[in-house]
């Protein structure tokens, strides 16, 4: 049954929910080809984890707040978790993990005249998790 | 080595603060969400001191 996106965000442990917009976690795989021949159709098997989490957030320079969170975190490794909803953690409402994501990219200014000044992170790499039982 | 949370985006302030695995503590200091350990964090809070009325007073 479709629902009403609401998720939890956090980065390095710190709540972004906040600041949030959009949220994309995608975990991936490489696919290899493993196509021979003789084959009568291209084949292909699973290759290493290749994941990938984007966040579009408001950018707001106060303290605790989202540059402050972010600016540490260019080019070293860190936890990103994604909750459907601020629920408990439950089949119904699976926390992703993500450990060891880098963020290699960080507009420091992003302004348009008129409008709420956002950015688009991208956090790449790193192992999937899911946490389907604690709070 | 531990740490106190400071500000409420990652946990309760004046708590200690475990981090989860894999997140980089050294952004969380620089960002001033959560401070070393001292010792005073260790002691236990004073106790209110307790002063009774005697009934003339009351």
């Amino acid at each position: 049954m479709p629902y009403l996106a609401n998720p939890v965000v956090t980065v390095n442990s710190v709540d972004l929910t906040g600041y949030c917009t959009g949220a994309t976690y995608n975990y991936r795989k490489d696919s290899l080809e493993s196509t021979v021949f003789g084959n009568t159709a291209r084949n292909f098997q699973a290759g290493l984890e290749n994941n990938e989490v984007t966040l579009d957030l408001f950018l707001s320079y106060g303290t605790g707040e989202v540059w402050a969170t972010l600016e540490g975190l260019v080019g070293v490794s860190t936890t990103i978790t994604l909750k459907p909803s601020s629920g408990n953690d439950a089949p119904t409402n699976p926390k992703s993990i993500l450990t060891g994501a880098v963020l290699f990219e960080l507009p420091v200014v992003s302004a348009t005249v008129g409008e709420l000044s956002q950015i688009s992170v991208t956090f790449q790499g790193g192992t999937y998790s899911k946490d389907t039982t604690n709070p | 080595m531990s740490w106190v949370v400071v500000l409420p985006q990652v946990g309760v302030p004046g708590t200690p603060f475990v981090p989860p695995p894999g997140v980089n503590v050294e952004a969380l200091l620089a960002g001033g969400f959560i401070r070393p350990a001292s010792k005073d964090d260790a002691r236990p809070a004073p106790r209110r001191k307790v002063t009774r009325k005697t009934p003339e007073e009351t």
